[in-house]
């Protein structure tokens, strides 16, 4: 028998049992729908990040202390490091200890809340250069002005805030020139900055900047930084730079060996490959957990294909006493079960694309992420794929006991 | 010619329970053209025989040639093949594809045979035709009457031109006009010059054959022509 026509009567058996049909797919339906869905989200997640990180200014490299973290412990022991200094800052400054080195300013975490006339709010209070914030991040004043380095050298308690910070404390008052709280120290409030939400891993609407030395004297009362920012002149020389700033760090301390660094250099393009790296092992994770659902659908083909074989032993020897070899119904059964999976697939792929558009439109209503929807080609094509060898594999078994039969009790059978 | 030569042949089953012996020493030849009635009652082994005939089952014993090759050197493939070209079956339950039309009923064993495509509809409709179901072409077999279903399930047999022809007890699911219509068939086809082998327990029915062969207990009994 040909195999055109052995498709067009496995494609004509299915299309005259059609409920059957759609119920015995539906567990591949929803398998490749869940692939495609966690591959788009997959895409989408990594292209958003990437995205912003990138746009930060690959030009930029931060310098952390404690080594580079590898697992939970090194993070731990990142936070309690005290390795970077005013005297680290000072020996990097040298120009020609970092010849490519524009522009650097220390950063400092402070934790706590903001309080005016009562009224606290609970924001983002960094001790950090206003200016190279707002060069960084793209940001504009909307009012007042920013504090410069004579405010950082007399430590002035002087702080610009976020858009939110301002509609919280002072709602439709005006804020410049008036005094804010943050741990029992007063701050006066000089700038405000042009609201821009989300960026990154912070909302630029929810932050205090105040001088990094302020925050050192006044708030957190340590003398180490939290990281210092440093810019390169482009970003072609941001890797010499890293170099540069490791060598003179290592100097500094006396380190030979690099696997003893109490720093780590973290560039944005190291940035960038390792959320990428992060979000590919979670796709890859979350695909093989969605597989298992596969298998499961696969199954339930199985099972009703075995019905099936049962109900249409009649037809089977029928066949076979018309004729066909047992290499014919073998490749009929084979064929159903290769269609049903493969249809189940396509189906999957066009509701997961489908589901996925319209989550991203959602989150970047609701959320105001510029999430954008990437048609996973490599999931769509991994997804029928997988679901035509489900369908070989699973189908195989049934396929077998069919063509099996001999055609006298086939054809005794009621 | 002879189609049908077997030689002493047996068919012993063991599968489950006690050793069964449902045919022993059967010796029995047909030439072309002969329209042979088997008859027997139940359990006689009567249908035994007409698998073993019709090459859907293996005798345990004896030699078997049909068509003057020895069924036994056969593979699968090649039964497959004979059964395709050579043998057309009739049975008792009619065995249509349900949800099916007439026409990719009677289509069924093309599609498994050398003949090509383009001949396919003219064979079909010249096999529906000849039992005068054209005007039903379309129809699906829970919308035919018994009689037409068998009708249907003889031109399937026939649309290959095969030499030999079993009908596996044809009347038994119609009331006695459907299958005295049903036997006028057989007898026509057989005045064409086709083989003809019905199987009946049916007194009135077998005598219709022209030669009657009758079964009992696995063991021919007597082998009579009619006049």
């Amino acid at each position: 028998m040909k195999f055109i026509h052995i498709y067009r009567t496995a494609f004509f058996t299915l299309r005259s049992r059609k409920s059957r049909s759609a119920l015995t797919i539906l567990g591949i339906v929803i398998g490749i729908t869940a692939i495609m869905m966690v591959t788009a989200a997959g895409r989408g997640a990594e292209n958003l990040i990437t995205g912003e990180l990138g746009g930060l200014g690959a030009e930029t490299v931060v310098i952390q202390p404690g080594k580079e973290p590898k697992g939970p412990s090194d993070f731990a022991q990142a936070l309690l490091s005290d390795s970077i200094k005013k005297r680290e800052l000072e020996a990097l400054s040298h120009k020609q200890n970092v010849p490519d080195a524009v522009e650097m300013s220390p950063e400092i975490f402070v934790s706590g809340g903001v309080s005016y006339q009562g009224e606290t709010y609970r924001a983002t209070v960094l001790g950090f250069s206003p200016q190279f914030m707002m060069r960084n991040l793209g940001l504009t004043l909307a009012s007042g002005l920013v504090f410069d380095d004579s405010d950082v050298v007399s430590k002035a308690p002087v702080a610009v805030i976020g858009d939110e910070v301002r509609r919280e404390l002072f709602g439709d008052e005006n804020s410049i020139g008036k005094y804010i709280t943050i741990k029992n120290k007063r701050f006066r409030v000089v700038g405000v900055y042009e609201k821009k939400g989300q960026v990154v891993f912070f909302n630029v609407d929810e932050l205090v900047v105040v001088p990094y030395t302020t925050a050192q004297t006044y708030l957190t009362g340590t003398d180490h930084y939290s990281q210092i920012v440093v810019r390169a002149s482009s970003a072609e020389v941001v890797e010499r730079m890293a170099f540069d700033i490791k060598r003179t760090l290592r100097d500094l301390h006396n380190i030979n060996n690099p696997t003893d660094d109490d720093f780590h250099v973290e560039t944005q393009q190291g940035l960038v490959d390792q959320v990428s790296t992060i979000i590919g092992a979670f796709t890859l994770f979350l695909t093989f957990v969605v597989t298992i659902s596969l298998v499961v659908g696969g199954v339930g083909v199985m099972n009703i294909m075995l019905v099936s074989v049962t109900e249409r032993t009649r037809e089977i020897g029928l066949r076979k006493a018309l004729g066909a070899t047992n290499r014919d119904i073998m490749l009929q059964f084979l064929t159903e079960a290769v269609l049903l999976t493969g249809v189940g697939g396509l189906i999957g792929v066009l509701i997961g694309s489908v589901l996925s558009y319209v989550a991203s439109i959602a989150i970047r209503s609701f959320s105001g992420l510029e999430w954008s929807f990437i048609f996973p080609f490599t999931g769509a094509l991994m997804g029928i794929f997988v679901s035509v060898l489900v369908g070989l594999i699973f189908g195989l078994y049934p396929a077998h006991q069919a063509s099996k039969k001999s055609p006298i009790e086939a054809l005794r059978y009621e | 010619m002879r189609i049908i030569d077997a030689r002493s042949i047996g068919k012993l089953y063991d599968d489950d329970g006690p050793l069964t012996i449902a045919l022993e020493d059967i010796t029995l030849c047909i030439n072309e053209g002969e329209f042979v009635a088997i008859m027997g009652p139940s359990g006689s082994g009567k249908s035994t025989l007409l698998h073993i005939l019709g090459l859907l089952d293996n005798p345990t014993s004896g030699e078997y040639l049909f068509d003057n090759i020895s069924v036994g050197k056969l593979t699968p493939d090649q039964i497959a093949l004979t059964r395709n070209e050579k043998i057309g079956f009739v049975f008792q339950a009619f065995n249509l594809l349900p949800r099916t039309d007439v026409y990719h009923n009677v289509l069924l064993p093309l599609m498994y045979s050398r003949v090509p495509e383009a001949e396919w509809e003219t064979r079909v409709r010249t096999a529906v035709d000849a039992v005068g179901l054209t005007e039903r072409i379309e129809h699906e077999p829970s919308e035919l009457s018994g009689g037409e279903k068998q009708r249907v399930a003889i031109a399937r047999a026939i649309v290959l031109s095969p030499s030999i022809i079993f009908a596996d007890e044809p009347t038994g699911n119609l009331d006695s006009k459907s299958g005295e219509h049903i036997m006028d068939i057989f007898k026509r086809l057989n005045s064409e010059g086709r083989t003809v082998v019905v199987i009946t327990h049916d007194e009135k029915i077998g005598k219709q054959a022209r030669r009657l062969v009758k079964i009992k207990d696995g063991r021919i009994e007597s082998d009579t022509a009619i006049l």
